[in-house]
């Protein structure tokens, strides 16, 4: 167990002489603290320096400003050994021409038997040699035991599956008992079965050994069932660090909820009327913008921000989009709608079941209306703004209707003025 | 009788058996240009060897008789063949182990650093790319009793002038001196692409394993990993060995002084074509043909087992 701090890293790749796009910093300072045990899970698109940061985190790469620190301590000057965190690599990086059990007790091996003790046949004559690796194999018997690979220790990684060689890549990161566990994308190679399965298995080991996970994954599903918080990056900074049921109903930026979600969230422009209500497409949400902000700004819907509702007359429903079915996907306990907007063309994914969606076929048409209290609004470059809910108005109603009622509401005052 | 069975049998089954000789048919036609070729250029002459180190034939002569063994009882008592043999063993004693050591470390420097990699890959390579004969001359500039460079060296030194080529002694050991200079720069290239083909996640991992000093990560990462590259390099570099030996002892010392640099293959040649003795030089060639298929079968059958991991 152990705190991680990182503090305004900054990493550029290439040399200084070569400014250029191919220059420019993967790391722009970016700060995190990590607590005593936590499964922190860095996520984001490829490319967006996650990976950079946890080999910095490691030692391997160095960064060119900024400071890691592992409980406490700068281990910026520390050797990858030094600093006692292990790591699982993508591609496992087990040396395949060692067996399992060889693989596990390699990095005991090296700690505790000086090197003339690692010296084969002359390293077994030398005093403690044999009373050390007596006591590795037992340790690494116990690794093996917990991950049920004990019936594997002979074999070489080549003769093993994927994700057996993914179980000797943690039995290997284990056996030492490090402060901090550093993953590196480890189910990537995985097929989508076994990912879920190892998924499960890799909280359940976060749990049992109450060690510091750091996580890597451009797997949005992997960050968001696994984490304690997440940390949400693109473009070489974090855009939020957060549990990840917050990332998901509560995120900061557009791109963050982009990228958190499947399927992705629905995002339809809108505009800021002079009485600060959100018009989106022909409707106006019961929703109060304060501040100066642009007139364009974004509104997002998930996919379930939507009451869906069958179209038995057109104009039946005021304050209702008409949209026609265009896809269905069913998934078995949910099922999911592509459907496009009749006006506009403006396509959505909408999350449905199957008593719901029992009568739409492709063609079908339905309507559709935003759940407001749902509604996630962003301005022009993305930030988060988070308008009051206007819950003594109307609800949800036709532009056209609101724009009436305040042109009634002006002629009222008008002849008012001209009453008085 | 199998007609009566092939008529009787049910047509689909028919119908198998003829697709089955049609594939037949097709395998054989596709290969049998490469099998022609390899019976007209690889196994006939073989085959003609064999037969010929079993007569007295003398190139050129219009009669030949059925020695048996003779020639092979004539070699066992052949002083110039054991000298012959054992210099050859000398000489791929010293180039193989030398050029294959040498090249892993010009490769391991030159992959170390960056800067002048192309210039040092190709200064290593200009041996391998060059023409045996010009380089030989520019060899014996160097090596020349009187104003050769490699004298001059030695000489400030305090030792005395030496007739590298000329003295028995040390004929045979410059000879190979000069055939690891020139068999190093392919063994280098060989293993740079091996090296390359390492993966960089091993040494990461090594790194946190804690094998991070450069004779650990050498130990437990590149030396292992360069297993299958180790094997081909070496298996060429002796075959290589046998034939380069030739071209330098033709071009630098004819065999001597005093058949102190005579090797397989120019003794071959010099029974061949100086003496005419095709009967005894076929034989001979024999016992060469022997040690390059020791060689291939060590590479497939041996070797190859336990250094693939895949």
């Amino acid at each position: 167990m152990a705190t991680v701090g990182i503090s305004d890293i900054v990493k550029r790749f290439g040399t200084a002489a070569k400014a250029g796009p191919e220059n420019a910093a993967v790391l722009k300072g970016v700060s995190l603290d990590i607590a005593h045990g936590e499964f922190l899970t860095l996520v984001g698109p490829s490319g967006c320096g996650k990976s950079t940061l946890l080999r910095i985190i490691a030692g391997l790469e160095f960064a060119d400003q900024g400071s890691i620190s592992i409980d406490g301590i700068a281990v910026d000057a520390q050797a990858p050994k030094q600093r006692d965190v292990a790591m699982v690599f993508q591609s496992y990086a087990l040396y395949p021409y060692m067996t399992v059990a060889q693989n596990i007790g390699l990095p005991l091996t090296m700690r505790r038997l000086t090197a003339a003790q690692r010296l084969p046949l002359i390293g077994n004559l030398l005093p403690g040699t044999r009373a050390a690796k007596t006591a590795i194999d037992a340790e690494l018997q116990q690794v093996a035991a917990s991950l049920d690979i004990t019936h594997l220790l002979a074999r070489k990684p080549s003769q093993l599956s994927g994700g057996q060689r993914q179980r000797v890549a943690l039995g290997r990161a284990m056996v030492r008992q490090p402060k901090v566990f550093l993953m590196d994308e480890p189910l990537s190679n995985l097929d989508a079965k076994l990912r879920v399965q190892m998924r499960a298995e890799i909280a359940e080991l976060h749990r049992r050994l109450k060690a510091t996970f750091i996580y890597v994954t451009h797997d949005q599903a992997e960050a968001m069932t696994m984490s304690d918080r997440v940390a949400v990056m693109q473009h070489g900074e974090i855009l939020q660090v957060a549990p990840p049921a917050v990332v998901y109903r509560d995120p900061a930026t557009l791109a963050v909820a982009e990228f958190i979600g499947s399927p992705k969230i629905n995002v339809l422009p809108a505009s800021l009327r002079s009485d600060r209500s959100v018009e989106v497409l022909g409707l106006v949400l019961p929703l109060r913008l304060a501040g100066n902000i642009g007139s364009q700004i974004h509104l997002g819907l998930r996919a379930e921000a939507f009451d869906i509702l069958p179209v038995a007359r057109p104009h039946a429903h005021p304050g209702v989009w008409r949209a026609q079915v265009t896809h269905r996907e069913d998934l078995g306990a949910e099922l999911f709608l592509h459907v496009q907007l009749d006006d506009g063309g403006h396509r959505l994914v909408l999350r449905s079941h199957h008593a719901e969606a029992a009568s739409l076929v492709v063609g079908s048409p339905l309507g559709l209306r935003p759940k407001p209290d749902q509604a996630l609004l962003f301005d022009a470059d993305g930030r988060r703004l988070r308008p009051a809910l206007d819950i003594a108005g109307d609800g949800i109603v036709l532009a056209w209707d609101a724009a009436t009622a305040e042109a009634r509401q002006a002629g009222m005052a008008q002849s008012g003025a001209v009453r008085v | 009788m199998s007609d009566a069975v092939l008529a009787a049998a049910p047509p689909a089954t028919r119908r198998r058996h003829a697709g089955a000789l049609a594939e037949a048919v097709t395998a054989w036609s596709l290969a049998l240009p490469a099998t022609l070729l390899m019976i007209l250029l690889l196994l006939g002459p073989a085959f003609g060897a064999i037969i010929l180190a079993l007569t007295d034939w003398q190139f050129g002569a219009a009669t030949l008789n059925w020695i048996g063994l003779g020639n092979f009882i004539e070699m066992a008592g052949d002083r110039v063949f054991w000298r012959s043999l054992g210099n050859t063993l000398i000489y791929i004693g010293l180039v193989v182990p030398l050029a294959v050591l040498l090249g892993l470390g010009a490769a391991l420097l030159i992959e170390a650093e960056s800067a002048g990699r192309a210039f040092y890959r190709a200064a290593f390579f200009l041996p391998v790319a060059s023409t045996l004969l010009a380089m030989a001359i520019v060899w014996e500039f160097l090596l020349h009793p009187s104003f050769g460079l490699v004298n001059r060296v030695v000489e400030a030194f305090g030792i005395s002038a030496i007739d590298w080529l000329k003295n028995p002694a040390t004929a045979l050991p410059t000879v190979a001196a000069i055939g690891i200079w020139k068999a190093l720069g392919l063994n280098m290239v060989l293993f740079m692409a091996g090296l390359k083909a390492i993966p960089q996640d091993l040494y990461d991992a090594a790194a946190i394993d804690g094998a991070d000093t450069a004779w650990e990560k050498f130990r437990r990462v590149t030396w292992p990993m360069l297993g299958p590259t180790l094997m081909f390099v070496l298996v060429i570099s002796a075959i290589r060995g046998f034939q380069e030996s030739f071209d330098l002892v033709a071009v630098l010392t004819q065999g001597g002084p005093n058949k102190a640099t005579e090797v397989l293959l120019y003794t071959i040649y010099q029974e061949g074509f100086s003496f005419f003795r095709s009967g005894y030089a076929a034989a001979l060639t024999l016992i060469f043909l022997a040690f390059v298929l020791v060689l291939t079968l060590l590479q497939a059958r041996v070797l190859d087992k336990r250094v693939h991991y895949g």
